[in-house]
């Protein structure tokens, strides 16, 4: 089965104008790919009849995603696949709370829910929360997905509706978030990962770990350092190999997270194996609405704006409106220092901007 | 074949409002694959249900019309139209998709920092088709001479939802050297398209019946599923002209000779209806007899709506907080677009009082331009 699937990839390797220039004869010559080299398949992949969405990741230079026909298909069916492990049926009404224009996450959703013969109500997560409850009310809704951050932001106007499913993807989600969404929703959380790459899996009833589906993806785990394969069930970064993209085939693309995969029987009665994610491999710092920058990053900004490596460390705080960056530094900085380090962040990618001119950001400097 | 004499549908009391739509919810639920939402009152926003069938339908027909507007598998559109709940992001979207064309969405962008990043997007990634609304156009051209940026060119702008004028479609032209396309359509359904003479809106007979009954324009469309849309009252006023256009085109045009009594439209292609006032009024529970909305520009492409409201008597205590939060909640699209910046209210009080139990309700519109 996994020659089968080796084929394929080799095949795909070959035949895309950013692999093929490396004149690979096996698998295992493969070279991993990082994010930015990610950024040149979408612009060598063919860029017609396509759609294109917007990311800036967690390594910044927004990435424009050229998906093709087929790759949204392929994405949609995958995504169909996930509610079936939910327990998504024909009678289910989906609210798909998420940005439905510049994120593809949000219209992908949609899409897979309709394969799965759900109802779908796309609904943008900028839309004032009485509006969201005056649709709820209207279209009565069974399956909530959106991010956690969204879903606690909005729980205050839920008031005592009930949803069967509560899908949350992402954001990493922990088991207190998990408790108060659950309390507030009613229904059952299944959380699903997945990259702006490429989609990984879904949990099952165990809600341990992410079902993936062995036919649609190859994941390998690796030595964060030294990159040489780790056996099943050690922890290592990820390596991602999509199998059935067409337009921007995505092969050995070191993600950055530390997972660990393993292809046991699960208890739920699924045979397909799971994938564990425990962290980043590279400290990673969460903003808002799933948007993550690695605290390495944090500090080249940092030597760019003031030319002096005084970036000790970052914390995030969320409140209510707003999330307050503390940045942790040895040596002080004047005004235009701080205006300057602010510039770079605005500059930095599409999303900070954003959250900074919205004041939805502030940063505080702490010198330690 | 239809025939007999069928009721015309106000767009006041559709079967989109809550109250109707249950029983079609529990009939259908089988069949509707997207919850859509339009204006309406608040407590009462229109929704559209769209079966796959209804959806396809709507794509193919709007791109049928985007093709005869030129637009082909070569081109790169970005569609700047409003997402989420409403439906006129997502059908510019699949129409564009089925044409072929690479697709950008990115919603109704709403300030100078967006709008700037949009025309580095547009330069990196030679985007030549826009698909907006006027009041956009209006905004991007405003920060484009702001910002002193003459290197964005455009071939082709697709816009709906408000009226546009010469004088934009000049400006347009000296500065991105875009062409301007108007088309024509409603929550409900897509009807017709400019061509190159500018001279009302081309419409496919074998997908969207339109008939004049006393200048009111009535719509029925064919493809209709989930709710069927016979003889709708969109609220506009217009002829038919079945001659040929000089474009070439046989397909017959429909002319808009004007709005409905009172109907205005606003910044972020927000119409609002005498009924949505009336309901407004009743919300608020004073005894208001008469009510000027005078409308303006506080920037370009953004709104400025006063609200001054005439009364019987005067009440003891008047909270304007609360009659400013009932405005603010007109509609759900007004709520949106006010959410978002673009449009701005002000509340006021006349000093005389009316007697009389008829409301009157005037609108009074000192914008540069007519939405």
């Amino acid at each position: 089965m996994r020659d089968k699937k080796y084929k394929k990839i080799l095949k795909r390797y070959r035949e895309h104008p950013f692999y093929k220039k490396r004149g690979i004869n096996s698998i295992n010559e493969i070279p991993f790919i990082d994010s930015q080299e990610v950024i040149d398949i979408y612009k060598m992949s063919n860029q017609a009849d396509s759609m294109v969405f917007f990311t800036s990741g967690t390594t910044g230079n927004p990435k424009a995603i050229y998906y093709g026909k087929f790759d949204i298909s392929y994405m949609a069916n995958y995504i169909k696949w996930f509610c079936d492990i939910e327990g998504a049926n024909q009678n289910d009404k989906v609210l798909v709370l998420m940005d439905q224009s510049f994120w593809g996450v949000g219209y992908i959703t949609g899409l897979g829910h309709i394969k799965a013969g759900n109802c779908v109500i796309p609904v943008d997560n900028d839309l004032p929360k009485d509006k969201i409850k005056e649709i709820i009310d209207i279209v009565k809704p069974t399956i909530i997905s959106s991010l956690p951050s969204v879903l606690l932001e909005v729980g205050d106007v839920i008031d005592g509706y009930k949803f069967r499913i509560i899908e949350t993807t992402g954001e990493k989600l922990n088991n207190k978030e998990r408790r108060v969404i659950e309390q507030i929703y009613g229904g059952e959380v299944f959380d699903a990962y997945g990259l702006t790459e490429a989609i990984i899996g879904v949990e099952c009833k165990n809600h341990d770990g992410y079902h993936f589906n062995s036919d649609r993806l190859l994941l390998e785990i690796v030595d964060p350092y030294n990159k040489e394969a780790r056996p099943d069930e050690e922890w290592g970064e990820l390596v991602v190999s999509t199998i059935d993209e067409y337009n921007t085939p995505i092969i050995r693309y070191l993600s950055g997270d530390l997972c660990k995969v393993s292809y046991k029987k699960c208890s739920c009665g699924l045979c397909y194996p799971k994938v564990w994610i425990k962290d980043r491999v590279r400290p990673t710092i969460n903003l808002h609405e799933g948007y993550k920058i690695e605290k390495g990053e944090i500090a080249k900004l940092f030597d760019r704006a003031i030319g002096r490596g005084i970036f000790i460390d970052a914390e995030a705080i969320k409140n209510e409106s707003k999330i307050l960056l503390n940045l942790f530094i040895n040596d002080a900085v004047d005004d235009s220092q701080q205006e300057k380090i602010t510039l770079e962040f605005v500059n930095y990618s599409y999303e900070l901007m954003h959250m900074i001119r919205n004041n939805k950001l502030e940063f505080k400097f702490i010198i330690q | 074949m239809l025939r007999g004499n069928f009721f015309n549908i106000k767009s006041d009391e559709s079967l989109f409002f809550k109250k109707n739509l249950d029983k079609i919810i529990l009939k259908s639920s089988d069949k509707i694959s997207f919850f859509y939402f339009s204006g309406g009152t608040t407590g009462q926003p229109k929704t559209i249900p769209l079966s796959n069938k209804e959806l396809k339908g709507r794509s193919q027909y709007r791109s049928e019309c985007y093709k005869r507007i030129g637009i082909n598998r070569k081109n790169k559109v970005a569609v700047l139209l409003p997402f989420g709940p409403w439906v006129a992001g997502p059908s510019a979207r699949s129409a564009a998709k089925e044409v072929g064309c690479v697709v950008f969405s990115f919603g109704l962008l709403k300030n100078e920092h967006e709008i700037i990043s949009l025309f580095s997007i547009i330069k990196k990634h030679k985007i030549d088709t826009l698909i907006t609304i006027p009041s956009f156009i209006d905004m991007m051209l405003f920060f484009l001479k702001k910002n002193y940026i003459n290197d964005v060119k455009i071939n082709t702008i697709i816009t709906s939802g408000e009226f546009i004028t010469d004088s934009i479609r000049q400006d347009v032209k000296k500065h991105i050297s875009a062409d301007i396309y108007s088309t024509y359509a409603s929550s409900e359904a897509f009807i017709g398209h400019e061509c190159i003479e500018h001279s009302g809106y081309h419409f496919d007979p074998n997908r969207v019946g339109i008939k004049v009954q006393d200048d009111k324009i009535l719509i029925s469309v064919y493809d209709s599923e989930i709710i069927p849309i016979l003889n709708y009252e969109i609220g506009d006023l217009g002829y038919i002209d079945s001659s040929r256009c000089s474009c070439g085109s046989a397909l017959p045009r429909v002319h808009l000779s004007g709005r409905g009594k009172n109907v205005f439209s606003l910044s972020g292609a927000v119409k609002v209806y005498p009924y949505q006032v009336v309901e407004l009024i009743r919300r608020i529970g004073m005894p208001i007899r008469k009510c000027i909305i005078i409308i303006d520009e506080f920037s370009p492409g953004k709104d400025f709506i006063k609200f001054i409201f005439g009364l019987s008597d005067m009440p003891k205590d008047i909270d304007r907080k609360f009659i400013l939060d009932k405005i603010k909640n007109l509609s759900l699209d007004f709520a949106d677009a006010y959410n978002q910046n673009l449009i701005k209210i002000e509340l006021d009080l006349m000093k005389t009082f009316y007697k009389g139990n008829k409301l009157k309700i005037e609108v009074q519109d000192n914008r540069t331009y007519e939405r």
